[in-house]
């Protein structure tokens, strides 16, 4: 009769399997698209409104785009005022910087002049960024203006050669050989450390972690529980709950198994990791494990996917979110950082960064392992204790 | 009639544990991360080393120890402590100014002056680069003017000293007010790092919300496999996919609209109500649209995910990735977390928008339900 059940349950899992993969593929495909298109030109787009006659603007500008460290980050695209705010309201630009007609000589002379700078609605991660590189830019002008200033000043009160273009022209020389020191100035040391993930690494396993936890919502059709009839039918059978819930994860954790090695060939595939297969594949298991227990919990709970699906997209959010996959660590609060990392969530970045990026089985899999067995052992204590009825 | 209907179905979510643990949650986490969020200790740590000579170097680190923005500038002891507080992970990045940094900028011994550690593969050093230098060239812009005044030959330098110019220039740059970048993003405000970290929350939802929809529509069909639609009068057997779906939905926007109010201590405006309002009604209306086109619960939990992670990539929930990657923006057209997000955020023309493709969704609706809907 065991073997009975076991060969119907199989058949159920070969019918959820399809979908299993198929939405991996799927996001899979979409998650590289993303990947592929950010290492070729990764840059944030910022749309400059500038009067076109104006030459010292348009150097300006061709300064900013040159500056050392921002050329990485900032992709400067000039568009008229109207063009730019379409696209910026289309999500194409992240930011809109309009220069009004005259700048320099306002600013020289004095007057009231500000540069607008349009940033979307939404408030996303670049416009902080933006907001910050606008303020040292703004200081960089208001230095130099400040050093026109006083040496304008002290001209008109104690000159005794020259003219007043000369200051000008020395003063701005001035200036601006300084402002190209930049590059030289400054002697990058890059840290490396063992245990440190980029954040380039760290977003692409986050990645892979949070489509493994969104396929628990596919995975619906293997672990909801049985009406009660049918389980009582069962068991006078000989096929007891335990050995249920046992053929029930371990379906499960072949079809997340097999979706999980497709996302680790792809990831391996796509950054030439051919050293970590064997060490990944194998973290694998207890992650499957792990995985298959929870969402087998986490239908033990709930007999209708009302409750359960969204909690495990909220889940699989969390997962991420927490340990600093989506945003940095270093932005969010530390004590959350620490939660997060000792987590299933942050213990399985870790673990598959370990075994793709250093071919190393660390100790992370035997926690995870752990959560496995609770999870396993509680949703058991659940359903013989009645759990979600149908 | 429609009312114990409506009873019937609600009493069916809210019997679900973790549906309710959910609606509890989401508030109560979403108000402990606001707060955690927007502590003084969240920022982006950055490390300063210098000696206490009184020299160019410490009214540098001093200027930027009181700098706001995203990053918080902290003093290290030597540059060892600072290399091992970077590896400890407790410092992002730091710069180390030697002493008499003045002067070996004036004798022109500028190359590699300030050492830059950062840990390798974090991208934020690059905009934290720029502050520094930003504070550099101001102090060191004092220099520039000074030095220029006394060897230019132009002025009578008998008659004033070093002190006079940097005076000036000081008062100079307090006086400045002329020049300046105003910001237009809806919130004029200088935003936190903690508001930019709480920024996902309302795309966050709107996407718990869409997925709540498909819950509902899958609830709906299992009734429907099971026959139980058939239990209903005719007039109520209609409206059942709109109920099954329009529960969750409309239960995890309230719980929405409490967490956001919570997060940011204030009410929502009457335009952010309405647009949830509308998402709501185009959830409902897209996802039976699905409903009707005679999917199965299985594939409909695939066309769940593909909406869902479709719309988390392709509308700046997290970040806005359409800006970085051209064309992929185009996605957000089939994800209705796009319009109510621009909806939300826009102006009056974007709210409408968000209707009028509600509006279609309905005809959509109708057509379907009237044409083979009821198979």
């Amino acid at each position: 009769m065991k073997k009975v059940y076991a060969i119907k349950m199989t058949k159920r899992a070969l019918r959820v399997l399809p979908v299993i993969s198929l939405s991996m593929a799927g996001m899979l495909a979409l998650f590289f698209f993303c990947l592929t298109a950010f290492r070729l030109d990764g840059r944030v787009k910022v749309g400059v409104t500038a009067p076109q006659e104006d030459k010292m603007v348009t150097a300006l500008i061709t300064y900013v785009e040159r500056m050392n460290e921002i050329s990485s980050l900032c992709e400067f695209m000039t568009v008229s005022e109207e063009e730019g705010k379409e696209q910026l309201e289309q999500g194409e630009i992240s930011a809109l910087i309009v220069v009004p007609e005259n700048v320099l000589n306002h600013v020289y002379q004095n007057r009231q002049v500000s540069i607008r700078v349009y940033l979307p609605q939404t408030p996303t991660l670049e416009s902080g960024l933006i907001r910050e590189f606008s303020g040292a830019c703004s200081s960089l002008v208001l230095s130099a203006k400040s050093g026109d200033c006083t040496a304008y000043e002290f001209y008109r009160r104690h000159r005794i050669a020259g003219d007043k273009e000369k200051v000008v022209r020395d003063m701005n020389g001035a200036y601006i050989r300084f402002v190209m020191l930049q590059g030289r100035m400054f002697k990058n040391t890059a840290l490396t450390w063992k245990d440190e993930i980029s954040d380039g690494n760290r977003l692409q396993v986050a990645g892979i972690v949070c489509l493994l936890l969104l396929m628990g919502i596919p995975a619906a059709g293997l672990t909801r529980r049985l009406p009660k009839t049918l389980e009582r039918q069962l068991q006078r059978k000989g096929i007891s709950r335990f050995f249920q819930q046992g053929v029930s994860i371990s379906l499960l954790m072949i079809c997340l198994y097999i979706a999980g090695a497709g996302a680790l060939a792809a990831t391996v595939f796509y950054r030439q990791l051919w050293q970590g297969v064997a060490a990944s594949l194998f973290c694998l298991l207890p992650m499957c494990f792990f995985l298959a227990s929870f969402f087998y919990f986490l239908y033990s709970c709930s007999s209708k996917p009302a409750g359960t699906v969204p909690m495990i997209f909220l889940l699989a959010v969390l997962f991420v979110f927490l340990p600093g996959g989506i945003f940095p660590p270093y932005m969010l609060p530390r004590g959350m950082v620490q939660l997060g990392q000792a987590l299933p969530g942050g213990l399985m970045i870790k673990t598959f960064w370990k075994s793709m990026w250093q071919n190393r089985i660390g100790l992370e899999n035997l926690w995870i392992f752990l959560y496995g067995v609770f999870f396993f052992l509680v949703s058991l204590w659940i359903r013989r204790r009645g759990g979600a009825e149908h | 009639m429609i009312l114990v209907w409506i009873r019937k179905y609600s009493k069916r979510f809210f019997r679900q544990p973790l549906f309710l643990l959910l609606l509890f949650f989401l508030p109560v986490g979403t108000m402990l991360f606001s707060y955690l969020a927007h502590q003084k200790s969240t920022a982006v740590r950055v490390g300063l080393v210098w000696e206490d000579t009184g020299g160019m170097e410490q009214e540098i680190a001093e200027r930027l120890m009181a700098h706001p923005g995203i990053a918080s500038f902290v003093r290290c002891g030597s540059g060892e402590e600072l290399k091992n507080l970077i590896g400890e992970g407790r410092l992002e990045c730091g710069y180390c100014f030697p002493s008499g940094m003045e002067e070996k900028i004036t004798k022109g011994e500028y190359e590699g002056l300030i050492t830059q550690y950062y840990r390798e593969g974090m991208f934020l050093h690059s905009f934290v680069a720029e502050t520094v230098f930003a504070a550099v060239y101001d102090r060191y812009g004092e220099r520039i003017v000074s030095d220029y005044v006394m060897n230019s030959g132009l002025y009578n330098i008998y008659a004033l000293n070093k002190g006079q110019i940097a005076d000036m220039y000081k008062e100079q740059h307090e006086r400045q007010a002329t020049f300046t970048f105003t910001y237009d993003e809806g919130t004029p405000a200088q935003r936190s790092l903690g508001d930019y970290l709480m920024a996902p929350l309302k795309g966050g939802m709107a996407l718990l919300i869409l997925l709540a929809g498909f819950c509902g529509v899958v609830v709906w069909l299992e009734d429907k496999k099971k026959g139980l639609g058939m239990t209903a009068p005719a007039g109520v057997r209609s409206f059942l996919p709109y109920l099954s779906t329009g529960i969750p939905v409309v239960c995890l926007s309230v719980v929405g609209m409490v967490s956001e109010a919570v997060s940011r201590s204030a009410l929502l405006s009457i335009k952010e109500i309405a647009c949830m309002v509308i998402y709501d009604i185009m959830v409902i209306m897209f996802v039976t649209v699905f409903a009707y086109s005679g999917l199965t619960g299985r594939a409909m939990w695939g066309i769940a995910l593909g909406i869902v992670f479709a719309s988390a990539i392709s509308t700046p929930v997290f970040v806005n990735l359409p800006a970085v990657i051209p064309g992929i923006g185009v996605l957000s057209w089939l994800c209705p977390p796009a319009y109510y997000l621009k909806a939300v955020y826009g102006g009056i023309r974007t709210v409408a928008y968000l209707s009028a493709v509600t509006a279609l969704l309905f005809v959509l609706c109708c057509y379907l339900r009237k044409n083979g809907g009821r198979r």
